[in-house]
């Protein structure tokens, strides 16, 4: 975040704000439970450090990687403890669980992507779900692997959610290269011109 | 006294008896354990790319320059290239998709890993790669002995750690 000026990153934390948003809607409307969003935040980091910013190495997480395609480049990131899947997920048979939540990921992704393309005319489309439970460094190492390949500085959005009375944690990470970073602050730009 | 030495992800350690070098959740990434058996000195590099592509930030992210980096880290110990052995651990792909054209990253660490230290003459004296699991690495000094282990789900839902290997 250091490289960008102070109105770049405003423009950024509006876009994280708006994702979040996003999020709750779909989330409510699958699990009829009521959802708020408990951290919004955007972090700069390069592909190295993002997987030890998000949560510590070692933490076993449910994870759902959906990645972002079109006129941007990214990848968009379901991350919960198995307990916390278990809880939310009760009602759904073990072996389903992943399943079911590869199905919520998809959801959200679609929500908050489709959100944002409108908003700055953009063509955002989203890959196939693929889920794993292992642990969160590994998990986001490969996925920034993926992602990262020739920019070193990635942009992360993170939105930290507690679902229904439980206050179940669930969080939603989304993560765009460098071009892509520049190309939402530039559209975010040419919004406020309007 | 020995000291156990965390390598962070894109960084390396290198140490001599009776340290321990470790590092924790290697995924598609690739962890290459040098070793040189009569100095007990050794180095621990956790790589996530297989080559430099166009991005100079960090060389220690690319097995190609880390490993070069560090060779030249124990020649200046004294140590020659024929004094080295290695031992590979990582290079998993967990989320299975579609690749691209030149499969995953773990595919192409390994390949990577295995093409450069061939060039080098290093031996690969023991290997646990790629499949789908994250592991953790402990890389005895002493004897050069290299330990991994996975987390693996116990009849109650919870997570314990297993032992893999000893390379």
């Amino acid at each position: 975040m250091e490289t960008l000026d102070s109105f770049s990153k405003d423009l950024l934390r509006e876009t994280a704000n708006i994702m979040a948003q996003k999020t709750v809607r779909p989330i409510e409307n699958i699990l009829r439970q009521k959802t708020i969003v408990t951290k919004p935040e955007i972090i700069m980091q390069k592909m190295e450090f993002v997987a030890d910013s998000l949560g510590q190495a070692d933490e076993i997480k449910d994870s759902v990687f959906i990645r972002i395609l079109g006129d941007g480049q990214g990848a968009v990131v379901l991350l919960m403890k198995p307990e916390d899947s278990a809880k939310l997920l009760v009602e759904v048979d073990k072996d389903m669980r992943m399943d079911a939540l590869r199905e919520i990921a998809n959801i959200i992704a679609g929500a908050c992507l489709g959100g944002i393309a409108r908003l700055l005319s953009l063509k955002l489309m989203q890959s196939v779900p693929t889920a794993a439970t292992d642990m969160s460094r590994a998990i986001l190492n490969e996925i920034v692997s993926e992602v990262g390949m020739t920019n070193a500085d990635l942009l992360c959005a993170q939105v930290s959610l507690s679902i229904g009375a439980g206050k179940i944690p669930l969080s939603m990470v989304f993560i765009f290269d460098n071009d892509t970073t520049n190309l939402i602050i530039s559209k975010s730009k040419d919004l406020t011109k309007l | 006294m020995s000291r156990i030495i965390q390598v962070p992800t894109a960084d390396y350690a290198i140490a001599s008896a009776p340290d321990v070098l470790s590092t924790i959740g290697i995924g598609s990434c690739i962890v290459i354990c040098l070793y040189a058996p009569q100095a007990k000195i050794g180095a621990l590099l956790h790589c996530m790319l297989p080559r430099e592509e166009n991005d100079l930030s960090n060389s220690l992210r690319n097995v190609d320059t880390a490993v070069n980096q560090v060779v030249e880290q124990f020649i200046a110990k004294n140590i020659q290239l024929t004094d080295l052995i290695a031992k590979i651990a990582g290079g998993a792909q967990m989320f299975t998709g579609p690749e691209d054209s030149n499969g995953s990253i773990g595919k192409r660490n390994i390949e990577e890993t295995k093409r450069l230290l061939t060039t080098l003459k290093i031996p690969i004296m023991g290997e646990e790669i790629g499949g789908g699991r994250a592991r953790s690495v402990l890389f005895e000094l002493e004897n050069g002995k290299v330990t991994i282990t996975c987390a693996q789900v116990k009849t109650d839902d919870t997570f314990d750690t297993e032992l893999v290997k000893i390379i």
